[in-house]
Order: structure tokens, then sequence, then C-alpha cells
């Protein structure tokens, strides 16, 4: 046995001075895993970029977004100024996009549209990830009665069909924007509060979390600074895809009249008035049609890149 | 295929040419950082009846030295090199059908974990009766024979009993010993071991290598053990391989390697792990550093970053396996040996 | 006393009606500058009392005091405080560490939330406890723990646990997920934290050559039942129990590895020699027997000497030498 105390030094510096990032020092049951020479191989899970792909579809939701927000201060003609233009006219230099039947600029339609779909799917998303989101990761920390009562909650709200219910609340009075909002956040509750809730429970009985209670932090703290960050991107991820359910729901809605009600231009019920002239002029159906076809794209992509993304990572561990 | 069947487990346990032979294996996996030898210009055989232990640390390449020999590698991504020529046949040279005839008839893997190699929902018994019936092609009844036999040889006293359990309701003991049965199931000649004892109790593990060693030196299988641990090879083996990034940098009869090593790695390695014959709270010879990046390797012996035995030579020019002046079938690739031996560990090799 | 363990045990709720008895009435204690090593195999209660210890999970009797005050009957903020007293050392050097947090924040973390320092004086303390466990301060603290190799992530994690100045370190299976090379560094540099701080530590481990190198006492354990414990070097030269021998038999290579000279003759023929022995040694089924743990010593169904007594009667803990306790009707001695 070689003495004590300077050998110490030697046990411990050389590794400590070690510059490199690699795990392969490491726990070693990774190398007993199926590959071990991926192990060797792997680069930093935190330094994976989502790419390129990932950015411009992002982008193009976000130049949606952005002229939904700022179309009234876009060189548009009224979207529901009548014979803005000859009707039924094809593309021009005037009219970006063409004329509807009645001469409305199209264009302008489609751009004062979006803003109905943005503002009922993520405002609806936003409330039911915010209220669900919420109450599935106190759920499930602190599981017992709480999380019993909230997830016979959520069954009862999953029981309900959500058309029939759209659809009789459509009956009984007229739609307006606040209340489609209100109608998709209350359908979107139930799922994004289980998916929260099985994301917090696959991470509460983590060692980390489990070293902060042993820390003696408390449970608001616990819950926001170990857990949330670490169930925050699946839960967004998820909500992403809600999102476009929601769109979708929403342009289903418009078509069969029972969105916002008319003139105001929406998706669903441009494709529903283009209708009628498909054989004549499909145009005025497909450019509502593909705008909506792009915006889901963009966002069903986006939200599956940031799952795998952050979902590899917690492979990881 | 079909001839071999009817034979029990421990057929022609003697023979003149070793079983296994691997010549200068060289396994190099093409990443995104560029090419990475994983195993490096590794040599050795086997021959039936024997066991062998590679020992090493995480990221050694000892794993990848199983699967090379195996061929579990995805030929795409990894390039395997040299010579594996096992009972007279060159191994890289058969094409994917060949070998998958190989796999599980005379070549048979065990893992780490029973519990992940098992299917859970499967009746244990049924997954050992699998092998006969698929690749031997034996009737079911036949199979069903065959596999309580194979089960009672991995020591599972009432067989008839435990064939129609699950995997979840037996002990982990008890599992590991069903995936042997498994790999033993089609007679093979050569079995390879990947860390079989690892998540086991100590207590466990004893009876696991006893039965490892038991079948290999009754039915004449050559057993190819991968471990972490040296106390754990030195107890049940005939020879040990130390790697070390890659490579093979002592091999020889586990008397020799334990209670003699001359690599320095394999001694620091030894003096490394704590001892009962040490008296508690004794300082224990940590080897400083950690295993070398596979990428960044230096033109010298790989060990010499950690090693308190280098000198400028180490680190320029890289050390052959070299045979021992004593023994001369143990070999060892180190500029300034060891050279005292540790006679306490000359005691932890059984044979 | 730092730690005072009294008649605890915890039943774990298993679906409907039935319960896991992991720790069935264990009582020790342990001094400051005192390290008590905690052996048995998976799914014998360590890891549960462990647990326990830091009031992670409740026990369903018996009492727990750290440092004067108890874990077990103390509430709210108290318990908290109590709490800070005893810190953990997990098994998986990885996934013990929060993934999105900078290794400094992970250091800073326990500290703001004991509001110790002064927010200003956090970021040094923790480069300081960084340097404290063998790491360049500059070089690690910006990482994230997937970038950090095991050794250094457990490094780490001793780090976190030293932050809020514990008088109590459990360590659960520390250096398991380490290579051997890196086990030894890490070995050592808890022996010497704790001889530093006067720590009292709990060593809790499945391998019985790393527990005889770091433990001044050892307590064997079993189905959730102590069987032995004492000095350690008095119980690893003459174990009592024969659950001990055989665990000491079951090292591999160990009937060489230790100069037998001290056993008499009757302990040597006891401990079945696992390199001959065919017979299986586990229970039928290991996986139900925490659930319906057997009647009497637990370890009856296992146990070459075991007798109508051993079936009915549990044994209770008795002092054969100084220091030395086993819970056995038939001890080896």
């Amino acid at each position: 046995m070689p003495e004590g105390t300077e050998s110490h030094q030697v046990d411990i510096d050389p590794d400590t001075l070690h510059n490199d990032a690699h795990g392969h020092g490491g726990a070693r049951a990774r190398d007993k895993t199926s590959a071990g020479v991926m192990e060797a191989n792997s680069q930093e899970p935190g330094k994976r970029v989502l790419g390129p792909a990932f950015w411009i579809a992002v982008g193009w939701i976000a130049i949606i977004a952005l002229a939904a927000i700022f179309a009234n201060l876009l060189p548009l003609p009224n979207p529901n100024l009548t014979g803005a233009g000859p009707a039924m006219a094809g593309p021009s230099l005037a009219h970006l996009l063409g004329t509807d039947e009645l001469g409305r600029d199209l264009l302008s339609r489609l751009i004062f549209g979006t803003r109905v779909s943005l503002v009922v799917s993520f405002a609806s998303i936003a409330i039911g990830t915010a209220i669900g989101g919420s109450l599935g990761i106190v759920a499930g920390y602190v599981g017992g009665v709480v999380d019993w009562m909230a997830n016979a909650l959520a069954y009862i709200i999953l029981a309900f069909p959500p058309l029939l219910l759209l659809l009789a609340i459509a009956a009984f009075s007229k739609q307006t924007l606040p209340k489609l909002v209100a109608e998709f956040a209350f359908l979107s509750l139930a799922p994004l509060f289980r998916v929260t809730r099985g994301a917090t429970l696959a991470v509460a009985n983590r060692e980390f979390v489990q070293a902060a209670v042993a820390s003696g932090a408390g449970r608001f703290r616990i819950l926001t600074r170990e857990i949330l960050p670490s169930v925050l991107p699946s839960v967004i991820s998820y909500a992403l895809l809600g999102v476009a359910i929601v769109i979708v729901g929403e342009g289903s809605l418009a078509f069969l009249g029972l969105s916002v009600a008319l003139p105001t231009p929406s998706w669903g019920n441009m494709i529903a008035e283009g209708r009628t002239f498909l054989a004549v002029d499909p145009w005025i159906s497909l450019i509502p049609s593909l705008a909506m076809f792009s915006l889901l794209l963009a966002l069903n992509f986006s939200a599956d890149k940031l799952g795998e993304r952050f979902g590899s990572r917690e492979a990881k561990l | 295929m079909k001839a071999r069947a009817a034979t029990s487990f421990g057929e022609d346990a003697t023979s003149s040419a070793p079983l296994l032979r691997v010549r200068s294996l060289t396994t190099s996996y093409v990443g995104e950082r560029g090419s990475l030898r994983v195993v490096d210009d590794v040599s050795f055989s086997l021959e039936g009846g024997k066991v062998l232990s590679v020992v090493g640390e995480s990221g050694s390449g000892k794993t990848a030295l199983c699967r090379s020999i195996m061929r579990l590698f995805p030929t795409s991504k990894v390039h395997v090199d040299g010579q594996v020529i096992f009972d007279d046949q060159q191994l890289l040279e058969l094409d994917d059908l060949e070998m998958s005839e190989l796999w599980g008839t005379r070549i048979a893997m065990v893992f780490q974990d029973p519990m992940s190699s098992l299917n859970p929902v499967m009746r244990v018994g049924n997954q050992v009766a699998e092998g006969p019936r698929r690749r031997l092609h034996m009737a079911r009844s036949a199979a069903k024979e065959r596999a309580i036999s194979a089960l009672k040889s991995a020591g599972i006293a009432d067989a008839k009993q435990r064939y129609s359990r699950y995997p979840h309701e037996l002990s982990g003991g008890l599992r590991q010993r069903v995936a042997i049965a498994i790999a033993i199931a089609n007679g093979p000649k050569l079995i390879l071991a990947d860390e079989p004892t690892t998540g086991l109790d100590v207590t466990v593990q004893a009876q696991i290598l006893s039965l490892v060693n038991q079948l290999s030196h009754s039915a004449g299988i050559a057993v190819i053990m991968v471990t972490h641990d040296l106390a754990v090879a030195a107890s049940a083996s005939d020879d040990i391989a130390v790697m070390y990034a890659g490579r093979v940098v002592e091999i020889g009869p586990a008397r020799e390697v334990i209670g003699h090593p001359r690599m320095r790695y394999t001694e620091a390695l030894l003096l490394a792990s704590p001892r009962l014959y040490q008296t508690p709270h004794a300082r224990l010879n940590a080897i400083a550093g950690r295993p070398p990046d596979p990428l960044d390797l230096g033109p010298g012996c790989a060990f010499s970053p950690r090693c308190p035995h280098a000198d400028s030579r180490c680190f320029e020019e890289r050390p052959e396996l070299t045979a021992s002046s004593e023994d001369q079938r143990h070999l060892y690739a180190c500029w300034h040996p060891a050279s005292a031996a540790l006679d306490e560990f000359a005691k932890l090799a059984v044979k | 006393m730092i730690l005072e363990v009294d008649d605890l045990t915890v039943e774990l709720p298993l679906g409907y009606r039935r319960k896991v008895h992991a720790v069935s009435g264990v009582s020790f204690s342990l001094r400051q500058n005192e390290t008590l090593g905690l052996v048995g195999e998976s799914g014998c209660g360590k890891s549960t009392l462990g647990k326990t210890i830091v009031g992670l999970v409740k026990p369903s009797r018996g009492s727990v005091t750290i440092a004067g005050r108890s874990i077990t009957t103390l509430k709210g903020r108290e318990l908290r405080l109590a709490r800070r007293n005893a810190q953990l050392v997990f098994q998986d050097p990885l996934s013990s560490l929060n993934p999105r947090r900078t290794i400094l924040n992970s250091l800073i973390e326990p500290m703001a939330v004991w509001n110790t320092l002064e927010p200003d004086q956090r970021a040094p303390r923790a480069m300081e406890l960084l340097e404290e466990v063998g790491l360049d301060p500059s070089l690690i603290k910006g990482r994230f723990p997937s970038q950090l190799s095991g050794g250094q992530c457990q490094r780490v994690s001793i780090a976190r646990a030293l932050c809020v100045s514990p008088t109590l370190l459990i360590c659960d299976e520390p250096v398991s997920a380490l290579d051997v090379s890196i086990q030894a560094q890490i070995l050592n540099l808890l022996h010497d934290i704790r001889e530093q701080r006067k720590l009292a530590m709990l060593f809790i481990s499945h391998d019985l050559s790393v527990v005889h190198n770091i433990s001044d006492k050892i307590a064997v354990m079993y189905m959730g039942r102590l069987c032995e414990t004492g000095q350690t070097a008095a119980v690893y030269k003459q174990p009592l129990h024969p659950y001990t021998s055989l665990l000491l038999d079951s090292i591999p290579g160990t009937q060489l590895d230790e100069p037998q000279s001290g056993e008499s003759g009757e302990s040597e023929a006891s401990g079945p020699d696992p390199a001959t022995t065919t017979q299986p040694l586990e229970p039928p089924s290991d996986v139900s027997s925490a659930i319906n743990p057997p009647s009497g010593c637990r370890y009856h169904p296992r146990c070459p000497y075991a007798d109508a007594t051993c079936e009915s009667e549990q044994p209770p803990m008795r002092e054969l030498r100084s220091g030395h306790f086993v819970g056995c009707h038939h001890p080896l001695a």
C-alpha cells in the first residue's frame, strides 16, 4: 500500500484535467447496452441540432402568424369589400391571388381568415395547456386522492363526443370567437392533462428529483425547478400537435357553417364558399386548403422534431 | 444440421486444432468523427472445453470483440478485418445465410441481462425449446424433452415445473440459468457470454460461474466470457485476455496473468480493487485519469498517460505482444513490464 | 450519536391488500466519523432503508433520529430542517443530476433552497466544493451532466450532497456503476471526505470487498431484517450468521483470498462451497418472498442448519462477542 496523501493527489488530478467531453469513461452499464461502438462515437446529446428543415417549418409558422397579426397594416383591401376587383378573376398584380365570386380579394380574405384559425387554435391550446398541464403536473407529482380525482374528471371529459358537443352548442347559440376558444380549450383539457401527468410520472421518481427532495426543497420548488423543465419539451411538442388538430376542427366547423358567422372570413368558410364553384374555379377553395395544409405540415413536423430531439435526450439517461 | 440434432451436448470434447482461431481481428466503426478502431489487431486461439475471459473497462472493446466474432454488426457501418476461424470455417467469409445457420446452433450467446434477452410473454420452457424446434427441426415433443434436459444441465432442479413459468416469475439467477439453457439447447461448440453475472447477487454469481465452467469442461464447449471484473475472470477461467483501448494488452493462463501480471495496466487494475486481505480503510491504488478517447490515441502505448512507469518511449512507440520468458503462453505488451509476483492474487485463480 | 434507527419497519403497499415487507424491525446507530457498511443482496431492503432515513419513504413503524431530531415524527419545516443533516449519494451518477441544469447550478440549487449564503457567494462556494471533490471547477462548472463521465458525475453528486454541510452521508451503491479504475478513486475520495468533515456515513452496497474497504462497522441485511452487525474486521474474520458466511464465500475466489487461519473448523465446514455445490441455494421464488416473508427466521428456507425453531421463532439479535451481534438460533461460533 503506497503512502496516503500525496498519492491521493495523483489519484484525482489527471481525471480532472482531462478535457474531453465524452461519457465513455463512465457508467459501466452503457458499455453493455447494444453498441459499445456507438457509445464510443456518440456526440454529446446536448449538441444535437434540430436541422434546417425544422427552422424552415418554424419560419413558415412565424410568417403566417405575423401576417395574421399585422393584417391591418398590410396594403390589402378590406376582405369583406365586394367588388374590390372583377368577380372570379385569376391572379393579377392588383389581386395577387385573384378574387372570389363577389369580387373580394382572396389574398386579403386568406390573411384575415388566418386570424380565426390561429386565434382559435393557439388560444384554446394555450388555455388547455395552462389548465390541463398544471393539473397534470400536480396530479402526477402529488398523486393520491388529487391524482385520482383529476384522472376521473379527465375520463369524463374524454367521454364527450367532441363533434356532437360543438354541434349542440352551435345549435343553441350563435358562435363567437371567445366561445369557440372556450369550447376547444375544454376539449383539449383532458388529453393535455394526461400527457403532462404521464411525463411527470416518468420524471418524478428519477434520482435527481429524489435528490432535491432529500436536500430539503419544498414541493413547489421541485415542481417548478426540477420537474417542469423536464416535462415542458414533451408537453410543448404535444401542444403543437393539438394546435394542428384544432385548426382542422375549426375548419370543419366553419365548413359546416358552425364557426364564426359570415362574412368574417375563415379558412373553413372560404373552402365552403368555393365549393359551389369547384367545377368552374377550383382556385377559390384550393388556396385556403393549401394554406391550411402547409401550416399543418409545418406544425406537425416541428412538433415531431421537438419530440424527437428531447425524447432522444431523455433516452440517453 | 439434422444429424447433429440427436446427439447430446457433449460430443467430441477433444480435438487437435484449436476450435477458434482469431487472427489480427480489427473492427472499425465509421462514424461522423472519422473511423474508429474499436477492436485493434486482436489474435488468440481457444480450444474446446476451455474458458477465456476477456477483461476490460467500458469502452475497451471487449463487447465489440464478441460482436465481431459473432458478426453481429451492421456491415454498412462497421468493417471487420482479419480472420476468425471457427471449426475450420472462415467466419468472416461466410454469407449472411450461412452465418445465421451457425447462430444458435454451433455458436450461442448469453447476454448480461436475462430480463431483456428473454421474451417476457413466452413460457421459459418454450423459449428453450424454440431453438431445437426451429434450428434442428425437432418435433414438438422431442424439443420439449431436449429443453427439459437443457434446463437440467443449466442447474434448474425441478425443470418440469419451471418449464411453464414466465420470466418474471423466476429469480434473477434462475433467469440467467434459463438463458444459459437456451444457449446450450442446440449443443453449441462455442458460447460467448457478455457479462453473464454482472447484475446478479454474489451468491448467485458464484453458482453461475461454476455452472459455466462445469458445462464447458463436461461438454467440451469453448466459452468466451466478457467481464469487467478481474476477480470473476480469475475464479472462473482457464485463460485471461486483458483489453485496453481496443487492443489485447496481456493474455495468458489465468494464474499467470493474475499472479504475475507483466503489463502495467493489468497490475494497476489488480491493485485498484479492494481485497479482503487488506485492512479496512487501506488506501486504494486508484488508477489516475480515465480510459482514453478512442479517437485521440497517441502513437505509443494507450495506457501511457495513466501509467506511473511510463517514459518517453511509452508515449512514442507502441509495444507489441511478446512472450514472457517464464511461460511462452503468457503474452504482454509493455515496455516496462512488472516483475514482482502478486502472490495474493495468484491464489485467486482456481485453475 | 448522529443517527439512531430504532425498530424501523417499512411496508410498501403493492396493489390491493398486498404489501412488500421491505424493512422489518431494524435498529442500529451511527457515530460521528464512523462508516457503517450495509450489505445485502438486491431486494433485501437496503436501499429502502437508506431512503427511509432521509425521509423519502415513510416508515410504518419505528423511528429515525438524525442529530437529535426525529425524522419520523416531525412535519413540515422542522422535518425539512432535520433532513438537511442527512444527504444522499445515488447509484446512477448520471440520472441523479438534473439533465437540464449546468453543474454549477446543480450545486447552487441546494444552497438557494436553504438560503445558506448570500446569493453572490454561492457560486464561489460551489467552486470550492468542486475542488474538494477533485474536479477542476473552471472546466466543469458550465457543463451539463451528459457531458461528463460517470466518475465525474459521481464527484459532482458528492459535492452537491456536501452543499448543505450535512452530518450524515448516505451512499447508495455509489461505485457500482463505475469502472474498476474509477471505483478506487471515488472510494478514496469518500473516505477522505468523511475524515475531513467528521461525517457519519452509511455506505450501502452489495459488493462485500468494497464495503470491507470503507466501513468501520458492517450490518448484513437479509429480506428486510438485519442478521448480523459488528466491527468490519471481526465480521469478515469470523462471521456468525450462516448467511454472512455464504456471502463471504461467494466473493469470487474468496476461499483463497484471505488466510483463513483464524477460522474454526466448524465454520470452515459450514459455508457451503459455491464452487462445488449444485443444489440451488436461492429461494424458490425470490420475487414474492418479500411479500410473503417466511415465518420465523427469514433465512431458514435457504439455511443448511435450519430446524423447527428456526421455522417458528424469529431469532432476536444477540451480542455474542463484544459489539458483534447476530440474529440466529444456531450461530456459527
